[in-house]
């Protein structure tokens, strides 16, 4: 431990003093030892060396600020000098560093999600578990109104309880419609989020029912510049609102996504339901309540409560809800992927560094030489490298800085993202980043710092050429080289499986038709019995080949029940299913294939929905072989199956296909609409113009059905277009280092690719003598990289219940491409050697 | 000759106190007491080492002893160059707080 800290503080002074204050540090340490024990006083032993650091450094850059401006000015020179080869050093760590920050900002901005509420690490939302008779686990954070109620009065451990459940309507004011998504919530939701109101009070504003609170940017859209409050709005069912409370434009990120705030208290009808399940509750945990020892009390507040013993109520941090999806993973793991790739190219860029300075070593030998000659002792040059290695580091930084401001915007636009320069000089960015940069420069000088001041006067002087190359020097550097290409190659090979699985997804039969199907949501409150009406007009239209209304479209998710009976089912067997509304023409608008049976037969003004079709998955999970004409009962519903439709996909790819069935109960919520695709601008006027004579006061939102899916995968593309980039600045920064040390090394060949062409050598063997090696090194990290490819990709794949086969060629393709590019960037030095007349070259011996 | 700093005052008014004791240990927990918060070791030593290359103190060094590992111990007195710095700095602070006490004290 003294010595470590002699070392330590040899850094700031000379050896008597550091001496000194070691023996000082070490007498508060045993006077600790006797008060406090071992443990603490070795802690705060380290915790009195952290904190000098900052006195002693700024002394010591006080008493050496010429030597500083002397380390600057050299550094300076050494640039102008050897223009190329700073460019190189200075260009990759640039790059890598704005690679870096690039994430930084992302990841950034993705952990500042609801971290901004206070109290935040009290907050949770609650969720329930369900362990179902085949094994399988539901989870869902989607509960009963009452638990809420219950939470609140069982437990006095809970500080305050608000529940959220979402809704979508049509908000109306005079005559002008808007299509929205909002929130039914506790007045409580208001005091526990940091959602500030502008106006209204924070009470009182959802208390009264009939009452809406709004953002502010929809009560600008609503209102322009006149006073909200107190003002009208009318909902979907010709409810009237009263505008109490106008939310501040500055809300946070947040996974609590919403225009306008509804009261709960309008719910009457679910207030007191435990049949139910549409509701978010949040809690807040009174100061000092541990989460653990709360949620192993709670855990069967719903089995007592409903007799269901299969449940069991838990906590998900309110900060992690953005972040894990419940039933594992999330954003977190793409996060934590980022990071590695980040740190990939960081570790890259500083290979770079080393390894140029290293090999540049010999141009400066004689300087070395020259330096030792008049006196300078080694710590002096060690100082001097390493100050020169954080000069060119913040050279980087500071272009790295200027590359991320130019960039930003097109960066955003290719991952879909609005990041701010603002948000990296709030709080910790930047010092965090020009620590990284520092430490960046200062682990990548440590090697050659230590390798050049340890030259001999006498070696350098007598025989300066050998010193750069060969040796411990070469040996680590070919090191460096294979592991900063092996790094590459697995980020391609990371890229070949990411572009194939998104692919995959992309191609992959959903078993549904999803092209040229318009989706039209509607909030009208006559919308139901004018959908014939609908139906008939858009069918006037020879281009429209089928109109059907449904709940929700296929590939999203969807709704589930628990509550299926079935003949012959065990009566401990709880399945759970998913449950779609459709009409008759539903089949045939999504290309739905029937295995069994048939689909529902149309039918006008239907009141008794006693048919059901299931999906090839439910016949399995019920265990029926011909499931046509079995009596099949949904809560009181009773009925038979007509009819099996072929598995397809109707929740995105992660997720394996689920029982499911179909019933007629008109829960419908929006149309879809399928055309042949051709004119389709012409169609799709034609179908706005219809939808909007049958409802002339609603508002027409379609969407194309293919654009909703696609929207599932958004965050798939975002982070593929990240990978992709990472990837590409990998290699490009490695090929960057390549570049250098082939340079390098032809400079050093020169002599002896002179004395072997005036010898008969030919211009191939010239070539190959030069890329030899270099091929080598990028042979060996493939060796290196695939295993770790193979286990990043698995892993990364394991997230998709339907995935792709990996393949060798992809990893054999990955290394292919690597080689290719480093043998095109020596290629070219290797032929400029060769081709070079040796008279010019040896004339001078 | 330049004003002392608030800190170097403090740094001299405590070697003094301390008298023979005045060593970097003794001086960091008087500060520590009078001050009221934690100074660290590094922010001390530097304070001296400053001091003393001003010329405002003169050091000494002990007997080596094993409670610090078989190192000695440097004293520091105050010489006569710091007891005129200390004694012009307080006729300063003096002369800008003459009649200004009761507005201070009795507001």
């Amino acid at each position: 431990m003294g010595w470590l800290t002699y070392l330590f503080l040899r850094l700031f002074m000379l050896p008597e003093k550091a001496t000194l204050l070691q023996a000082d540090l070490y007498e508060i340490y045993l006077s600790d030892v006797a008060d406090l024990g071992r443990w603490r006083a070795g802690c705060m032993y380290y915790r009195q060396l952290f904190l000098s650091l900052l006195p002693l450094m700024t002394c010591s850059l006080q008493r050496s600020g010429d030597m500083l401006f002397n380390y600057f000015k050299l550094t300076f020179r050494n640039i102008r000098r050897q223009r190329g080869y700073a460019f190189i050093n200075i260009g990759g760590l640039a790059i890598g560093l704005a690679a870096c920050l690039f994430i930084m900002l992302w990841v950034g901005s993705a952990l500042r999600v609801d971290r901004h509420h206070h109290d935040a690490h009290r907050l949770f939302r609650l969720y329930s578990k369900r362990v179902l008779t085949d094994g399988t686990v539901d989870i869902s954070p989607s509960l009963q109104l009452p638990l809420g109620t219950a939470l609140e009065t069982q437990f006095p451990q809970v500080e305050l309880v608000a529940r959220q459940g979402h809704e979508r309507t049509v908000l109306s004011v005079e005559n002008r419609h808007f299509n929205l998504g909002g929130y039914y919530a506790d007045p409580q939701f208001l005091e526990m989020f940091d959602f500030p109101l502008e106006q209204g009070g924070l009470t009182t504003a959802l208390a009264a029912p009939n009452s809406i609170v709004l953002s502010h940017e929809l009560a600008s859209r609503l209102f322009g510049d006149a006073d909200p409050m107190g003002k009208i709005v009318t909902g979907g069912e010709d409810i009237s609102y009263q505008v109490t409370g106008v939310l501040a434009p500055e809300m946070g990120a947040s996974h609590l996504d919403f225009d306008y705030l509804l009261p709960m208290a309008t719910r009457t009808a679910h207030l007191e339901d435990w049949d139910n399940l549409m509701y978010w509750i949040y809690i807040k945990l009174g100061d000092g309540v541990d989460p653990v020892t709360f949620q192993r009390e709670i855990s069967d507040l719903i089995s007592t409560r409903l007799d269901q013993p299969e449940v069991t109520l838990h906590l998900q941090k309110l900060t992690d809800v953005h972040l894990r999806d419940l039933s594992g993973g999330g954003l977190i793991e793409t996060l934590k992927l980022l990071a590695a790739i980040a740190a990939m190219i960081l570790l890259i860029a500083m290979i770079n560094f080393t390894n140029l300075s290293t090999a540049r070593s010999l141009k400066r030998a004689r300087e070395i030489g020259l330096r030792k000659t008049v006196g300078a002792h080694r710590g002096a040059l060690i100082r001097q490298f390493m100050g020169e290695s954080c000069f060119y580091a913040l050279f980087a930084f500071a272009a790295a800085q200027f590359i991320v401001l130019t960039l930003l915007p097109l960066f955003n636009q290719m991952t879909e993202s609005h990041l701010a320069y603002s948000d990296f000089l709030r709080g910790w960015g930047f010092p965090a980043a020009l620590g990284m940069a520092l430490f960046t420069g200062l682990v990548s000088g440590i090697y050659p710092a230590l390798f050049l001041s340890r030259f001999k006067i006498v070696t350098i002087l007598k025989n300066a050429s050998r010193t750069g190359s060969g040796g411990a020097a070469g040996a680590l550097r070919k090191g460096l080289v294979v592991l900063q290409f092996a790094l590459s190659i697995a980020l391609i090979v990371m890229v070949g499986i990411m572009d194939k699985q998104i692919g995959f997804i992309q191609g992959c039969d959903l078993g549904v038709n999803t092209e040229h199907v318009l989706c039209v949501p509607s909030f009208a409150s006559d919308w139901m019995d004018k959908l014939p009406l609908l139906k008939s007009e858009l069918k006037q239209n020879p281009r429209v080949l089928g109109v059907t209304a449904t709940f929700m479209p296929p590939a999203m998710r969807a709704i589930s029940t628990t509550g299926c009976e079935w003949t012959g089912k065990a009566p401990e067997t709880n399945l759970q299913m998913d449950v779609f509304t459709a009409d008759a023409e539903y089949a045939d608008v999504l290309g739905l294939q029937l295995t069994q049976g048939r689909f529902f037969r149309p039918a006008a003004n239907r009141t008794v929905h006693d048919e059901f079709v299931i999906n090839e998955s439910a016949a399995r999970a019920m265990g029926m072989t011909d499931a046509v004409g079995q009596r099949f009962l949904w809560n009181d519903i009773e009925g038979t199956i007509v009819g099996v439709v072929k598995d397809f996909h109707f929740r995105p790819l992660h997720f394996e296909i689920s029982p499911a069935f179909f019933t007629t109960l008109p829960w419908h919520y929006m149309v879809m609409i399928k055309y042949d695709g051709k004119d389709i601008e012409a169609t799709l006027a034609s179908i706005k113009k219809t939808y909007l004579s049958v409802y002339p006061s609603t508002l027409f939102h379609g969407s194309h059905l293919q654009d909703r899916i696609d929207r599932v995968y958004r965050n798939e593309r975002r982070v593929h277009v990240l990978i992709r980039l990472g990837a590409g600045l990998a290699v490009l920064i490695s090929c960057l280092g390549l570049l250098g040390l082939a340079a390098f090394s032809a400079e050093q060949r020169r002599k002896e690719v002179g004395i072997r062409r005036v010898m008969g050598a030919g211009f191939g063997r010239i070539c190959w003598m030069m890329t030899r090696s270099f091929t080598q090194w990028v042979l060996a990290a493939n060796l290196l990289a695939w295993p770790a490819a193979y286990l990043a990709a698995r892993h990364w794949l394991n997230g998709y219940a339907y995935r792709v086969e990996m393949g060798w060629m992809l990893f054999v393709g990955s290394g292919g491409v690597a080689l290719f590019i480093a043998v095109l960037t020596v290629g070219h030095i290797s032929i400029q050697a060769a081709r070079t007349n040796p008279a010019t070259i040896l004339r001078n011996e | 000759m330049k004003t002392l700093t608030r800190k170097d005052e403090m740094m001299l008014l405590a070697v003094l106190r301390l008298g023979e004791e005045a060593a970097l240990v003794a001086l960091r927990e008087l500060l520590n007491q009078h001050t009221g918060k934690p100074w660290s070791v590094g922010n001390v030593f530097v304070s001296l080492e400053k001091l003393e290359k001003l010329g405002y103190i003169d050091s000494s060094l002990g007997a080596p002893s094993a409670r610090r590992g078989g190192r000695a111990v440097k004293f520091y007195t105050v010489n006569r160059v710091g007891l005129r710095a200390l004694k012009e700095a307080r006729e300063m602070q003096d002369s800008l707080w003459e009649g200004l006490y009761d507005v201070i004290f009795n507001a």
